[in-house]
Parts: structure tokens; C-alpha cells; sequence
């Protein structure tokens, strides 16, 4: 039986980003705010000093600081004719765990998706005609635009200390910034950080061909930097150990650096860890939450009421969580109809690997990002006429490290073990740098996420369960974007290059990248998206979503600066409309 | 020395008072505001240092008022303007911020100091703030003792200095400069330089984490006692307390373990 | 000690009852009005010293020797798998966390499934090394004159596992041999390039080989010194030579 505690203003079900944000905000307007958070609190001093971090088999390897599948897993199939089974070791996505989320081990890309992207319906329609939306393909504008996110764009920068340089100031395009970038009111708030030589010659390569490289919006800090919260972050010292790790020396933006100094001494906040929310409770009305249901690491449960839920875990947990509560109706792929776990979508990952003979590239100086990209294969920046698929990529020179158990690179033909596999890796190190892509997925009828009849979570709820493969829009994108970007390998100097782009089927095994969207997509009508543009939920107006379950389909970028952007767009919304009148933002 | 002091007066409350509130109006408004003159200042920020005790913990039993003191694990260090182990590298501005926030560009509180900002010296007004730090200059130093720092070659700074690079430079930066407000100054610190080394010893064996107020946030360093051993540390703190300009004792393997 | 990660707790999973959710590291932390911190709390992991074998039986820490010594060869290069530390690595390996599938999912029912559905079996790695090594010895007693994989010629070793890699040699009672292989290859190069604080890595010789400093936190005086060797020595979590006077 429940223990029932007294009640809160507001519950967050994860402190990560969008958690410790809305968290900061909400008791700045003086709420009274309790987050429940499944994993332990985190410091940096104490979990991820510079004395212990760099530890590739403990972070890199054995994923101490991710979401363990005996917590939480998911089962997957590549299509709904096959069975599904459990994702008993995480490999191609890795979902974070614990206070900070995946803040404390994401590599820290910051990109603004461009002003099309989140039209992406209606402007691919208005460009090519509607044949060319592929059969299947559920592809929907934002219920947002850029402009609308701009400002939010603009504080979330500010809040990470972001550091970059800026393409387009209020319309005029800047030298050294990405001029495919939507207007940016300012500049970002810190300068690039420096180059190693890898990135130094994707540019030079890349501006040969006519390109347009910029340096990649970073959370690797380029210098110290006091953020508008009075949180100071150092300056990044290029350790190597960044995705997957915490970083050592408050260089890298997470809720740990930009928002828990100032959010933790207040009052009117409390964290609860090692706290697993169950359920989110329902009146007998079914449109109103009354607060949430956890289990604390003993297993005594708890009902905790509030007057407003904001759920802020990872996507597949949001959707997870949605489902259990039986918010919002579940998607059903044969007749279309329903909304929760509908068009779920993935990040299509490409690499080239680019031998450079006779350099030096010391591939251990690295940081999170700090590198290169070019935009000119993204979103519709180029004309898609007779390509056969749309979407694009971000390409980009940003390896992160030269950490040797899971970052030489080599070619397939190199001997695999043995005198020869050393000789290789040993040559290999210093001289092959991996190029990459982030491209676009969009949504189809048949990539869904719904619950699993079979598998069980440690609480007895069902499995949520994943079916997604790739599709050929997809697969053809890849192949074209990594194409283009081999040709700047072999502009960089490649004496030999070899190119990876994305094939399928679909497979949970080798780490793609952590980027899952979709499941509780936001749009402008309860038919097609779960909540509306603020993340409030149609059908229970006192539950907010955040994350990228939110995205209708993700573009060819990484995605935190978009979450970050969506998050401060709907808590200026909550804290100046739905508080003051309580109940639907938009009419349903 | 004198005309360093007024400089740094003129605009000592609205730059303390800017700070306090987060904003920094880098002395547009100075002119609109009449500065009391610097001995009122000083005589205030006398009535304030002696009101609020803190000769108590910065003098040692029948030693100079404000002199410095050990209270336990932590220095409470000399308040006079000496150049090594006092506040002699400090402007007015800088004494008032750590005053107001526990944090400046050389320090961060920690220890018994940080529940004295927290319980007091955080709720002054700026203008207070600014007192104090005024009358604390005013004070005279140790007349500029001259200290030799320990040589290079001595094998304490050559091991001191390798382990430095790998364990400390990552924060407090291979120059000793730290970062205002995260990561406190290794160079021209009182606490570093203080002849008996109690809280460099106290943090490395065991981190610490630095007061947070209200506009400055806490941060922590990690304990290196399970990591390093006694020669390791007592070579790292060597060289920390002998380079960029600093000079002070060498600090033994022995003294290191008795601090365990 | 290092904090517990939620892999080592023995969560006892029930699909019925809340009451049987068990954690080792129990309740729940409640936190209001400040910035948790404790002193002395950043710990580094254990140090696995080499000594009595740990999970191996003699006969298959002399089976793992002899393969990761053909893995990875003694050579101009670096020392060999063997001399490398890579067994005692494993074998800790084994015995902890790793070799018990912690963390994993692991409820039934168990199926093959697509590769791409990743790894599916019920056998935790531990239980994988024991089966697959019993099996090549088996093999190795009846190929070559009762003889172990340890004591045939190093050409007829590698030949061994060129068939493993390739998944031809067929091991009785249904141990697939490219799996093993797979798994051994993967913990051999761990073994190799992890901090040798973990028992591999020995004298950080893998490190040496690629020339990678290893555990170090601050290159910011190098960023820009474009195809310049670094210069300077690896060191490890727990293992910096040069950080000790001479007695």
C-alpha cells in the first residue's frame, strides 16, 4: 500500500537538463518543487574527479554512469511480423542515468536546428510537391518555428555558456559561423575552442570544395565563464574523456556546472534519488493528475500528490511512463489511429575514416566537440530534385579522443589480431582521423514504440517495446552525405579513405548514437502529437513532457539545443499563463 | 601605496554594491554617488572588524593583532598586508567580494571561514563590506619579508612539479592561477604561503567544498588522501608554496602523515 | 571505496510483489536546502595485483596465458598478452561484476533472435570462458595427443584460433567457438589498453606501443602543436613512476 505524503506544487520526474531548468524556474516563481529522480546524486568531485575520471573500462566500457537494463530496458524488432526481445546490454543507444541525466555524459553539441527543419512537412511539400513525401513516411511540421525558439535558443545558450561562432546576426550572415544557420539575435557567449589538427584540415579540405565549415557549437568550455544562474564553469583542458565520462574540471555544461549550485541551497526545492516513478495518477475524470506513484530502493512505495506533473526523463521513459498512466491514446500502426509512441525516430550516424600519412594527430587531445562541420548537406539546404530522398546531415571532423580500447581507428582489411593487428594499430593512431555524420530520421507508420506482451521492468509493468528499422529514404541520404564527405577526406590529404555509410537493418549492437526521438510528439492537433506546442498533454492539461520525445521527427543534428530551447519555450508559458489560469494552453 | 588605496576606495561601493547584486555597472553610476572619505571608511570598517570578533580567530594567543592563527585543521591567516601568507595582494574590492560572496579571483572560502560568510559577512551591506576591506588595508604588513623560494632542481619541486601537472593543473592551471570564482589562486595565497600549511594540507588530504551564496555558487574539490602518498603530497605542496612567485617552507612526508 | 554503482546490487526481481524489490544500497536520499557533498568520498577502484587466480582454474589461466600471448604477440613492439597482464586482467574481470552479467537484463525467456537484437544468452560471461575453454582443450586433448592448448606449437595455436575466428572449429556440447572468440578478442584488447590499475596494461605497456599518455587531464599546452609528438610519459590512475624519489 502507498504511503500518501503531503503535497507539492509541482513533481519533476527526473532531474536532468529540462528537470533542474524547470526546477530552477518554477522555484524562482516560488513554488514549492519536489524532483524524483530514479539514479544517486552526482558531483563532480566525488563521482568524476580528475584523479579517477579519465578510466576508460570503468566509464567507456562497463558505462558506469548509464541507465543499467535490469532498471529499465526496452525490447526491440525490426518489424512488426518479428518478436521482439529484450535489449539485455545496451550498445547503439545509451540512456543516462542518475541526477544531471545525460548532461553529465554527453559530449556537449549545441546546434540550433535550421529554420526548416522545423517545418519540415510543409516546406519539403511547398519545395518538391507532396509526391515527394515517400509512402508510409509520417512526417509533420513543429507546432513551433525557429523564431518562436529563438530567445529560448538564445537562454539556454547562456545558460551552458555555449561557445561558438555565430553565422547569421539578425539576418546578416558572419564570416566563420554556419550561413545556413536561422537569424541569431547575438553571438554566443563564448569564442570556439581551439582546433586540434584533425578539424585544422577538415577545414582547410572543406573550403577547397567550396564548403562552408564552422566550428561546432560546443559545451567544452573555451574559457571560464559565469553563467546568468552565478554558476562559473572552468575552461576546458582537452583531457580526451568526455562523452560517456563526467568531466573532472566543471568544463563541460551540465545540470552539475550551469544549475545545481543555484537550485540546491533553495528551500523550496527538494530531490528525492534512488526514487523509480511507477505511475502518474489520474482522477476519476481521467483529465486531471493528482500526482505520482514511486517506489524508493527499498521498495516502499509512495504517493506523491501535486498539483502539476512534469515528466522529464529520457524519451523512451516519458513514452514508458505515458503508457503505464494511460495518458493519451496508444498508437496503433495498422488502423493509424493514436498518438503515444507514434513516430518515433533516430539519429542515421555515417562515418569515413580518412589515413593521413606521415601526420601527427595526437588523437588523445581532444574534447567533447571541439571540431568542424559543414551544413551544406543538411535539412534542405540543397536542392533535393532527382535525389530520391530528403533530409540531410551535419558532417562533421569532431573525434573526441584517442581513448585506445574503443577509439583506434582502423581499416577492415587491417589484420585483426596478432603481430599485424599491432603493427596496423600502432601506425593507425596517429595517423587515420574519423569523420562522421548526423543525419536526419524521419517518421514512418511502422517505427513505433508500444508496450511488450512478454518481457516484465523489476515493478512488474511491461516492457516498452521499440519496432524501427531503417528506411530507404534514410539509407540513401547516408549514402549521398557520406559521399560528400569522403570527398573531404580525400581533400583533408587522404591518402586512403574508407567510407561507412549507414546500412540496415537496424541493430541495437555497435553504439550509433544516443539521439531517440519521438513517442510523445508535440503538433498542433491531439489526432497526430500527444501534447500540444508547450508539452502539455491533450487529454490531462496538468502534465507537461519534456525531451525529445517531443520531436515529430529529428533533423540531421544533435538535439540537446532544441530540448534546451522547447524547455525554457514552455516554462515562460507555464509560469506566465498556465499558473495563472490553470488548464488547457491551447483549446483542444 | 597610499595612492593605490584611493584609487581602489573611490569606487569600492559601487563596485561591492554591483557585485552584491549580481550586475556589474562598471562605475557608470559612480559620479551619482558621494564615496565617504577613506578615513570614515576605515573607522567604520574598524568598528565592524572589532564588532564581529574577528581578531579571535586571525591572532594567535600574545602574538600582533590579526597576525594569523591555526585553529585546528584550518590557518585563519594573517589579515595584515604581507606579501606571502597576508591579504597584501588584494585590493579593497577584492576583500569586500569574499566578504559578500566567498568567492574572488584569488579565494573560495572553505572551512570555519565559510560559516562565518554564511552566518555573517554575506548579509553585510556592500558599503560595510567595503568598510572592512578598507580598514584591513590600512593595517601594515610584515614589511615585505624577503623569501627565497626553494629551487628547481631540489628533488621535492621536480617530483612536486610532475605531480602537479597530472593531479592539479587541470583546474588550478599549469600557472597557478585558478579561476575567480571556481578554482582559487595557488599564487599570492595566503593560505598556500602560511608557514604552517593546516589547510592546504586539510583540503588535498580530504577536498573541501567552498561556501555558496547567494551570487557565487559552491564548488568542491576532491580529497587526493587515498590517491597520493605522504612524500606525493608533501612534494606536490613543496612546490605549489615555491612556485610563480611564491616562497615558503618545504613541507615533509612526516608532516603529512601526522595531518592523516 | 567507490561508490556502488546500481550494477552490483543484487536486485531479487519479482513480477508480482513491490515488498521483494531489494537493493543493497537501500533508501532513498532526501535532499532540501543545500549542495550535497562529503569529504574523502572520490575513491579510485581496487588494484588488482597479480597472485592466486581468482576465477580461473590453473589449467585455464595456462589456456588464456597461451591465447592472449598469440593475440598479442611479444614483439619489437611491446611484451606479449601473457607478460602484458592480460590473464590476471580477465580473471578479475571474471570474478566481479563484469563476469556476472550485473546490471544486464537478464529474464527469461531466453531466445536466439536476430543479431541485430543483440546478445541473448542466459550464460553470463563467467560461465562462457569456463564452457569454451573446457571445449578447447577437449579439442586440443583429442586433436593433438592429449595434449592442452597451452602445450601445442604456437603456429598450431594460432591456426586454432584463425579457425575460432572464423567460426569452423566446432567444439562439442554446442559452444559456439566465433563467440568465444569474440568475447576473448574484446577482453584481450581491454586487458591490453585499460588502466593497469585493473591488472592488464602492465607498466602501461599497451600505452607505450600507440603512444598514448594515458590518465592525464590537461593538454591544454599542446592543442596547437600540430604533428608535434607529445612528449612526455604515460601515467596511469594509481601508476606514475616518475612520481617517486628514489629511496
Amino acid at each position: 500500500m502507498a504511503q500518501k505524503l503531503p503535497g507539492k506544487d509541482v513533481v519533476i520526474i527526473g532531474l536532468g537538463w529540462t528537470g533542474s531548468i524547470l526546477a530552477y524556474e518554477l522555484t524562482g516563481a516560488g513554488l514549492d518543487v519536489v524532483a524524483i529522480e530514479r539514479g544517486a546524486w552526482r558531483d563532480t568531485s566525488t563521482d568524476f574527479p580528475p584523479s579517477t575520471a579519465p578510466d576508460e573500462l570503468r566509464y567507456g566500457v562497463r558505462l558506469d554512469l548509464f541507465q543499467r537494463p535490469e532498471q529499465s530496458t526496452l525490447t526491440l524488432r525490426n518489424k512488426m511480423s518479428q518478436t521482439a526481445l529484450p535489449i539485455r546490454q545496451f550498445g547503439s543507444f545509451l540512456p543516462g542515468n542518475g541526477v544531471g541525466g545525460a548532461g553529465v555524459h554527453w559530449n556537449g553539441y549545441t546546434y540550433r536546428f535550421s529554420e526548416s527543419d522545423y517545418k519540415a512537412y510543409s516546406h519539403n511539400v511547398a519545395r518538391y510537391g507532396k509526391s515527394v513525401i515517400p509512402e508510409g513516411m509520417t512526417l509533420q511540421d513543429y507546432p513551433v518555428s525557429y523564431a518562436d525558439l529563438e530567445p529560448h535558443f538564445d537562454k539556454f545558450e547562456k545558460l551552458l555558456g555555449i561557445c561558438g561562432t555565430a553565422g547569421n546576426l539578425n539576418g546578416k550572415i558572419q564570416p566563420g559561423g554556419d550561413p545556413f544557420e536561422g537569424p541569431r539575435m547575438s553571438e554566443y557567449p563564448n569564442p570556439p575552442d581551439q582546433m586540434p589538427l584533425g578539424p585544422t584540415l577538415f577545414t582547410k579540405g572543406a573550403k577547397e570544395l567550396g564548403f562552408h565549415p564552422f566550428p561546432v557549437p560546443s559545451a567544452n568550455m573555451s574559457r571560464a565563464y559565469t553563467n546568468p544562474l552565478g554558476v562559473t564553469l572552468g575552461q576546458c583542458s582537452f583531457c580526451g574523456f568526455c562523452e560517456r565520462y563526467g568531466c573532472g574540471n566543471y568544463a563541460k555544461s551540465s545540470p552539475q556546472t550551469c544549475v545545481l549550485p543555484a537550485l540546491m541551497p533553495r528551500k523550496n526545492f527538494e530531490l528525492r534519488t534512488l526514487c523509480n516513478v511507477t505511475k502518474i495518477n489520474l482522477d476519476s475524470t481521467g483529465k486531471k493528475a493528482t500526482g505520482v506513484t514511486y517506489v524508493d530502493g527499498k521498495g516502499n512505495q509512495f504517493e506523491q500528490p501535486a498539483n502539476l506533473v512534469l515528466v522529464c526523463s529520457f524519451s523512451f521513459n516519458v513514452v514508458h511512463l505515458m503508457l503505464l498512466s494511460g495518458i493519451g491514446e496508444p498508437y496503433d500502426p495498422v488502423s493509424g489511429k493514436g498518438v503515444v509512441g507514434r513516430n518515433f525516430a533516430y539519429q542515421c550516424t555515417s562515418g569515413v575514416q580518412v589515413k593521413l600519412d606521415n601526420r601527427i594527430l595526437n588523437p588523445f587531445i581532444a574534447n567533447g566537440v571541439g571540431g568542424m562541420a559543414l551544413n551544406d548537406f543538411n535539412g534542405d539546404n540543397f536542392d533535393h530534385t532527382g535525389l530520391g530522398f530528403i533530409g540531410g546531415a551535419v558532417l562533421q571532423a569532431t573525434q573526441s579522443g584517442g581513448r585506445p580500447i574503443q577509439q583506434i581507428n582502423g581499416f577492415s582489411d587491417d589484420p585483426k589480431w596478432g603481430s599485424g593487428w599491432k603493427k596496423a594499430t600502432k601506425e593507425n593512431y596517429q595517423t587515420i582521423y574519423a569523420l562522421g555524420t548526423q543525419g536526419s530520421v524521419y517518421p514512418y507508420k511502422d517505427a513505433y514504440l508500444d508496450l511488450d506482451p512478454t518481457y516484465k521492468d523489476p515493478y512488474g509493468s511491461p516492457l516498452l517495446r521499440l519496432t524501427f528499422d531503417w528506411h530507404e529514404n534514410e539509407l540513401k541520404m547516408s549514402a549521398f552525405v557520406t559521399d560528400k564527405l569522403a570527398k573531404v577526406g580525400k581533400a583533408m590529404g587522404g591518402a586512403r579513405i574508407q567510407a561507412s555509410p549507414r546500412t540496415g537493418p537496424y541493430t541495437v549492437v555497435p553504439y550509433q548514437t544516443t539521439h531517440t526521438t519521438g513517442g510523445a510528439v508535440m503538433g498542433d492537433s491531439r489526432e497526430t502529437s500527444v501534447v500540444n506546442k508547450y508539452g502539455q498533454s491533450w487529454d490531462v492539461s496538468n502534465v507537461f513532457v519534456y525531451g525529445s520525445g517531443l520531436f515529430p521527427q529529428n533533423a540531421g543534428m544533435n538535439p540537446t539545443g532544441t530540448v534546451g530551447a522547447l524547455t525554457y519555450f514552455s516554462v515562460e508559458a507555464v509560469k506566465n499563463q498556465y499558473l495563472k489560469n490553470p488548464g488547457p494552453l491551447v483549446p483542444v | 601605496m597610499r595612492r593605490t588605496l584611493s584609487r581602489s576606495l573611490a569606487g569600492v561601493t559601487i563596485i561591492s554594491a554591483s557585485i552584491y547584486m549580481g550586475v556589474f555597472l562598471k562605475g557608470a553610476a559612480a559620479q551619482t554617488t558621494a564615496s565617504p572619505t577613506d578615513q570614515q571608511m576605515i573607522a567604520d570598517g574598524k568598528k565592524l572588524v572589532d564588532a564581529n570578533g574577528c581578531a579571535a580567530c586571525h591572532t594567535a594567543p600574545n602574538a600582533a593583532p590579526f597576525s594569523g592563527n591555526v585553529l585546528g585543521a584550518w590557518n585563519a591567516p594573517p589579515l595584515l598586508n604581507n606579501v606571502h601568507d597576508g591579504i597584501g595582494s588584494w585590493s579593497v574590492d577584492d576583500i569586500a567580494t569574499y566578504l559578500l560572496t566567498g568567492h574572488n579571483a584569488f579565494a573560495e572560502a572553505s572551512g570555519p571561514m565559510g560559516d562565518v560568510i554564511t552566518n555573517t559577512t554575506s548579509k553585510l551591506s556592500a558599503a560595510d563590506a567595503g568598510a572592512i576591506g578598507a580598514f584591513l588595508k590600512s593595517l601594515k604588513g610584515d614589511g615585505a619579508v624577503a623569501r627565497e623560494p626553494i629551487a628547481k632542481t631540489n628533488p621535492q619541486m621536480v617530483f612536486g612539479a610532475r605531480i602537479y601537472a597530472n593531479e592539479c593543473s587541470a583546474c588550478h592551471t599549469q600557472e597557478g592561477t585558478g579561476a575567480p570564482n571556481l578554482f582559487p589562486s595557488l599564487k599570492a595565497s595566503p593560505v598556500v604561503e602560511a608557514d604552517n600549511p593546516v589547510t592546504l594540507m586539510q583540503v588535498v588530504l580530504h577536498g573541501a567544498q567552498s561556501v555558496g551564496t547567494a551570487s557565487a555558487a559552491a564548488v568542491a574539490m576532491p580529497a587526493f588522501g587515498g590517491q597520493l602518498s605522504d612524500e606525493q603530497i608533501a612534494d606536490v605542496l613543496t612546490y605549489i608554496r615555491n612556485s610563480w612567485g611564491n616562497a615558503a617552507p618545504a613541507v615533509t612526508a612526516e608532516t603529512i602523515k601526522a595531518a592523516r | 571505496m567507490v561508490g556502488k554503482p546500481i550494477g552490483r546490487r543484487h536486485l531479487l526481481i519479482s513480477t508480482a510483489s513491490f515488498a521483494s524489490l531489494i537493493a543493497v544500497r537501500a533508501s532513498a536520499d532526501t535532499y532540501s536546502g543545500f549542495l550535497p557533498w562529503q569529504a574523502n568520498r572520490n575513491n579510485l577502484p581496487p588494484q588488482v595485483k597479480p597472485g592466486a587466480w581468482i576465477y580461473f582454474t590453473p589449467e585455464e589461466a595456462a589456456a588464456v596465458e597461451a591465447l592472449v600471448d598469440r593475440l598479442i604477440p611479444a614483439d619489437e613492439l611491446s611484451p606479449g598478452g601473457k607478460d602484458a597482464g592480460i590473464a590476471v586482467y580477465i580473471d578479475a574481470q571474471l570474478a566481479g561484476d563484469f563476469g556476472k552479467d550485473a546490471g544486464l537484463y537478464m529474464q527469461p525467456p531466453f531466445a536466439d533472435g536476430l543479431p541485430g537484437q543483440g546478445p541473448q544468452s542466459p550464460l553470463t560471461p563467467a560461465e562462457r570462458y569456463r564452457k569454451s575453454l573446457a571445449a578447447l582443450d577437449q579439442y586440443c586433448h583429442s586433436a593433438y595427443l592429449n595434449k592442452a592448448f597451452a602445450d601445442i606449437p604456437a603456429s598450431e595455436q594460432d591456426k586454432l584460433i584463425s579457425r575460432m575466428e572464423a567460426g569452423t572449429l566446432q567444439f562439442q556440447g554446442g559452444v559456439n567457438s566465433k563467440a568465444f572468440f569474440l568475447l576473448l578478442w574484446q577482453n584481450t584488447k581491454e586487458g591490453f589498453f585499460a588502466d593497469p590499475i585493473y591488472g592488464g596494461n602492465r607498466d602501461m605497456v599497451g600505452w607505450k606501443m600507440i603512444g598514448f599518455p594515458g590518465a592525464r587531464y590537461d593538454y591544454r599546452n599542446w592543442i596547437d602543436k600540430h604533428d608535434q609528438p607529445y612528449p612526455y610519459p604515460p601515467v596511469g590512475l594509481a601508476d606514475h613512476p616518475n612520481w617517486t624519489r628514489p629511496a
